[in-house]
């Protein structure tokens, strides 16, 4: 059976995400917590919409996302899951949707930290478990690693650690620590470009590993099919359509 | 293209109303998880007294065994490692990895309260005609469970705790609630506090019970002491 008859047959799409730490991509509404928001919620349910069924987001630590997918929790990952090697023997990722950079943090008064992630050697380097970043730090810097998005940048102000690597959104996000309070501000020391794109399990056949811009393989058609760049065009940053949650 | 975001919005009822139906999943885990680690656990002490060498022993394998590893290990392994066979849904799994876990901690416990009675009164019971499975269920059992009850509360106590670890196969309980909501207001203490007065709204009144029925317990053996 095809990933896309059984999306079909069971009639709701389920797609993993981590809503902690996860503005903008899906997290709690503001102004009515357990509803999701998010610009991926809003991909989720064009493509649910594509296909005729109905969105169901799955909460999933970010980090065992890949391994949730695989034995079955859900359908399809949408989470910011960066296209990179090792992944791409593993599940098909569909034409990337979002494009971004890897930011370099560190305290706005530590000048040792430059931009340059060879230069990182020995120095202690918060980033997400599992993350491209993570992957980018080995061999260089010390990765000190965490479950959250947050705490990395609360350990660099508070001195635990020397900088933080994440994605320029989740810096954007939860990077800023203002000057005026008792944390040390925080500033920006350089970037890099990479993209993430929603991922589905390699079934059956292991068809040729598909490259950051080829179509996805035979499995994840269906999601490719709603073409992800023509949908996250139209989707719109304004809510969309209240998510279902599975808790 | 990323714009500046919106200043983060403080802790709304909405929050608190996620925070309840957080601990109502960590009361549903728990409790169905003590509901299976109980039987389980006095089936494994039985089986330690009185299952022959062979079964004794494996039971007292699994008990060295669950005791010896850590419960999040194990719950890795029984939703990821075990997918490929036996396909359990989150919450299922979370259940039956904490119950399996307890149940190891049950049947020491157990043990300990058949241990406590008195080899004289199966010994007696038997020389009165008893057959061993009588003796057990009407003499030695009630004894040994009556024994076992502070204990087990204690352990539930505790289980209510334990079962934070399983948000790691994707259930949302109290604890993980608090730190998606944390993360979300900007703010540990507040929704750290909520987290932890729900807890201890949901352990102490097994505490009170606890100590109440240690006292009942330590009443009853004075006055068979006293007879």
């Amino acid at each position: 059976v095809s990933g896309l008859a059984r999306v079909q047959a069971a009639g709701v799409l389920k797609w993993g995400g981590d809503i902690q730490g996860g503005e903008p991509y899906v997290y709690d509404d503001p102004a009515k917590p357990g509803r999701l928001v998010g610009f991926e919620v809003e991909i989720a349910n064009a493509i649910a919409n594509e296909l005729g069924v109905r969105a169901e987001f799955v909460q999933n630590d970010w980090a065992n996302l890949i391994p949730s997918l695989e034995r079955g929790t859900f359908d399809v990952v949408m989470n910011g899951l960066e296209v990179t090697e090792p992944r791409t023997g593993r599940v098909s990722f569909t034409r990337p949707y979002y494009v971004f950079a890897a930011r370099l943090m560190a305290r706005a008064s530590d000048m040792s930290i430059k931009s340059d992630l060879f230069a990182l050697h020995g120095k202690k380097v918060g980033t997400l478990a599992n993350s491209l970043a993570f992957e980018m730090l080995r061999g260089s810097a010390e990765p000190v690693v965490y479950e959250g998005v947050e705490e990395p940048y609360a350990d660099l102000a508070n001195g635990r650690t020397d900088a933080v690597l994440l994605d320029d959104v989740i810096a954007a996000r939860y990077g800023r620590r203002s000057p005026g309070s008792a944390s040390s501000a925080t500033s920006a020391r350089g970037t890099t470009r990479s993209r993430s794109a929603p991922a589905t399990p390699i079934s059956r056949r292991r068809s040729t590993a598909p490259s950051r811009r080829s179509p996805p393989a035979a499995s994840s058609s269906a999601f490719s099919k709603s073409t992800i760049s023509g949908t996250s065009a139209r989707a719109s940053w304004s809510g969309g359509r209240p998510p279902t949650r599975r808790r | 293209m990323i714009g500046t975001p919106p200043p983060p919005r403080p802790m709304s009822s909405g929050h608190v109303r996620l925070f309840l139906e957080g601990a109502g999943i960590t009361l549903l885990v728990s409790t169905l998880a003590m509901a299976l680690a109980i039987p389980l656990g006095l089936l494994l002490s039985l089986a330690r007294f009185y299952g022959g060498p062979l079964i004794a022993r494996l039971a007292g394998a699994y008990v060295e065994i669950y005791r010896g590893t850590p419960v999040l290990l194990q719950l890795y392994l029984l939703y990821y490692g075990l997918a490929p066979v036996l396909k359990l849904g989150a919450l299922p799994a979370a259940v039956i990895g904490l119950g399996m876990n307890y149940a190891a901690y049950e049947a020491e416990v157990y043990r300990a309260g058949i241990q406590a009675v008195p080899k004289a009164q199966l010994e007696a019971a038997l020389a009165l005609g008893m057959t061993n499975r009588l003796a057990l269920r009407r003499v030695v059992l009630p004894q040994a469970l009556r024994h076992a009850i502070p204990n087990v509360t204690n352990d539930f106590i505790a289980l209510l705790k334990d079962s934070s670890l399983v948000s790691v196969i994707t259930v949302v309980e109290l604890t993980k609630q608090m730190t998606i909501t944390a993360v979300d207001v900007r703010r540990w203490i507040g929704p750290g506090l909520l987290c932890a007065g729900l807890y201890f709204a949901m352990s102490y009144p097994l505490g009170v019970i606890a100590r109440r029925l240690e006292k009942k317990l330590e009443g009853e053996r004075r006055a068979e002491e006293a007879a």
